[in-house]
């Protein structure tokens, strides 16, 4: 089976006036249809700029270096403006962490989503019947309403025709998710989708997400910080720090045994309420500046199992089991 | 003894966006409504709820940021509520605040220098040369480099940036510091540092802190007590470890069901369904009824005060609102 998104050897760089920021250094990583994927790092770690390079929206002074980005079997580099404008938001979507900036305000719900669908149903509208208001598709509503109601919004029907200001944080991070679905999508690119909302909403949302993807058999990547979302929502999980791919598996396998050590004390450094007695370790050290980052491990120097080969060179990507693990202990198999 | 107390403590908010609709608004947001804390000296209180709760109205009510509608705020002993600016000022310099936001709480035209030379300075700490010095010291006191003054907030990182903070917090030699989520915004692996550095520096300086946050995770790290809030009250107040071990209120309930763990596995049923009610139109009764699974007809006439209830299964006690429990005769 062919998968989703094949992302190999991307690099995305930054010219910046103080030199070049490598914001991505060689990231690997494949999705296949219906999995939910976890793209996790902390500030700094290339996971958003990974994700706009998938969507290629990188913009000056960025630009991709190097590397491929395959969207069912096409490289989306290769593709002219017009067949990326078809595939974003057609075939590949996306959520993003505030709805309320992703909304225009002055137009309705409703109506914002009824364009989406419309766009990629019929393209594009003149815009002098735009403007004449002839451009309604009551077919198109109907899928909106439906779709609104789906995405468990009460009396869908009244709240099509409302702006964005009267729905609650949570209403309208759930119409964001019916727009991201609205055109069938093979894969949903999700950014932070639900950093900043309530615990219970934030739950709701995450229910929300799997009970659909596994319904319409979407492909997901979701971007986040945040481990505790990760091991609910996701099959795979891919850690990211400074650029660079540290550890890729099975979120069970990677989450209840770490094989790097970053990953390790990543986990360690989040409090847990149900272990009150154990230290909330800290990782010692800061964040390697991205314009002068080490020529060995990118954790070499603040691993808590660092060795003198270590600083020589970037470990390559080791296998262990179903996973791939970017440190020379996975080599030796001792981790 | 207790350093910091209110009672019956209100704050309405008039309701509207424009200034004429604000001024004739009779309806009112009730962001904090009839609250008694009381917050002893050389705790960690917690103070957790989801987002529009009053957490941080409240917070501000107690350092006087805000004016209350109602009720009375003591602070080691006086009553601060009506005091006026220059009388308030002694007050101000024994209860600092740090925020959520570095970026938005630090001035970004000023070097970190000035930024702690103007609190130290302001609240007649220590003047030129001194203060300086002062600034320096404080830099080293949370991690950072004295030579840092002369470096403006933007070449810090988020981190260091809420270390200013605390910096500034510690220069004027507070008693009481209110941080309204601090640690938020930050990475897990810098969260850990800053929530370490928070503990160190409160047993140097002998701090009373009021953690305001919605992170149950970090609350079981760092508060001694915690303080439940819903829809502007306070509904459950018990010691960490008791109320973490077992909750009285429905709501305290369904959040520590709410909360996650980076533990592999499915999403469990439960947590709370629907939102938060309004606060301009709060429900009639208890404020939780709408949501909670344990509703009965009384919830819907009388709300539960805060008070000292007993549960029929066992000997223990807890200061709650909630009908289940019967109050304690008194």
């Amino acid at each position: 089976m062919m998968s989703v998104l094949q992302v190999d050897g991307l690099h995305t760089y930054f010219d910046t006036e103080n030199g070049i920021v490598r914001a991505v250094e060689g990231v690997d990583f494949s999705i296949e249809p219906g999995e939910i994927v976890g793209l996790v790092g902390e500030s700094g770690s290339g996971k958003s700029v990974t994700a706009s390079s998938i969507m290629n929206l990188v913009e000056r002074p960025g630009r991709i270096a190097e590397g491929t980005v395959r969207y069912d079997g096409q490289d989306v580099f290769d593709l002219s403006k017009s067949e990326l404008q078809d595939l974003r938001g057609g075939e590949i979507s996306m959520v993003f962490q505030d709805p309320m900036n992703a909304f225009n305000p002055t137009q309705t719900v409703g109506r914002q989503l009824h364009d989406v669908l419309r766009t990629h149903r019929n393209g594009a509208v003149h815009p002098v019947k735009r403007i004449l208001g002839l451009d309604h598709d009551e077919d198109c509503k109907e899928a909106v309403v439906e779709m609104l109601d789906a995405v468990g919004i009460p009396n869908p029907e009244a709240r099509y025709s409302d702006y964005p200001h009267e729905f609650s944080g949570g209403m309208i991070q759930r119409a964001m998710v019916g727009m991201a679905l609205l055109c069938d999508p093979k894969l949903v690119l999700a950014d932070e989708p639900t950093t900043g909302l309530d615990v219970s909403i934030e739950r709701q949302i995450l229910e929300l997400f799997n009970d659909l993807v596994e319904e319409l058999n979407t492909a997901v990547l979701w971007i986040t910080h945040d481990l505790s979302v990760v091991a609910k929502l996701c099959d795979r999980v891919v850690v990211m720090y400074a650029g660079k791919v540290m550890e890729v598996g099975p979120t069970d396998v990677v989450l209840s045994d770490p094989a790097n050590p970053y990953t390790e004390a990543l986990l360690d450094s989040i409090p847990r309420y149900d272990r009150p007695d154990e230290e909330i370790r800290v990782i010692e050290g800061d964040v390697p500046d991205p314009l002068n980052r080490p020529d060995g491990c990118r954790f070499a120097d603040r691993c808590p199992k660092v060795h003198e080969r270590c600083h020589d060179a970037h470990p390559p990507q080791y296998e262990l089991g179903d996973r791939e693990v970017a440190c020379y202990l996975a080599e030796e198999g001792t981790k | 003894m207790s350093l910091v107390e209110t009672h019956a403590l209100r704050k309405y908010f008039p309701a509207g966006t424009g200034f004429v609709s604000r001024l004739f608004a009779d309806k009112k947001v009730h962001a904090v409504d009839g609250v008694d804390l009381t917050i002893d000296r050389g705790q960690t209180m917690g103070l957790v709820g989801e987002s529009g709760c009053g957490k941080s109205t409240l917070g501000n009510l107690l350092l006087r940021i805000h004016d209350p509608t109602e009720g009375t705020i003591r602070f080691n002993g006086t009553d601060i509520t009506a005091l006026s600016g220059s009388e308030l000022r002694p007050y101000r310099s024994e209860m600092q605040m740090m925020f959520q936001n570095p970026q938005n709480s630090l001035n970004p035209k000023h070097t970190v220098g000035k930024i702690l030379r103007k609190a130290i300075e302001f609240h007649d700490v220590a003047h030129g040369d001194k203060a300086t010095e002062l600034a320096r010291q404080y830099l080293t006191e949370v991690g950072l480099r004295p030579e840092h003054v002369d470096r403006y907030p933007h070449e810090f990182s988020g981190g260091q940036q809420q270390r200013i903070a605390i910096a500034r917090a510690l220069s004027v030699d507070p008693e009481f510091i209110v941080l309204d989520e601090p640690v938020s915004a930050l990475d897990v692996s810098v969260q850990a540092k800053i929530l370490s550095l928070i503990e160190d520096l409160k047993n140097e300086y002998d701090l009373t802190l009021l953690f305001i946050t919605h992170d149950l995770n970090v609350v079981r790290h760092v508060c001694d007590e915690v303080s439940v809030m819903y829809l502007g009250e306070i509904v459950e107040n018990a010691s960490t470890e008791d109320l973490f071990n077992d909750p009285y209120h429905p709501y305290t309930r369904a959040l520590f069901d709410s909360i996650t763990l980076p533990e592999p596995g499915e999403l469990s049923s439960g947590g709370i369904q629907g939102e938060t009610p309004s606060p301009i139109d709060p429900p009639s009764g208890c404020r939780f009824r709408t949501r909670c699974p344990d509703a009965v007809a009384e919830c819907e006439t009388v709300n539960p005060e805060l008070v000292e209830r007993e549960r029929d299964t066992s000997a223990e006690t807890r200061d709650t609102a909630c009908h289940l429990y019967d109050p304690l005769d008194r």
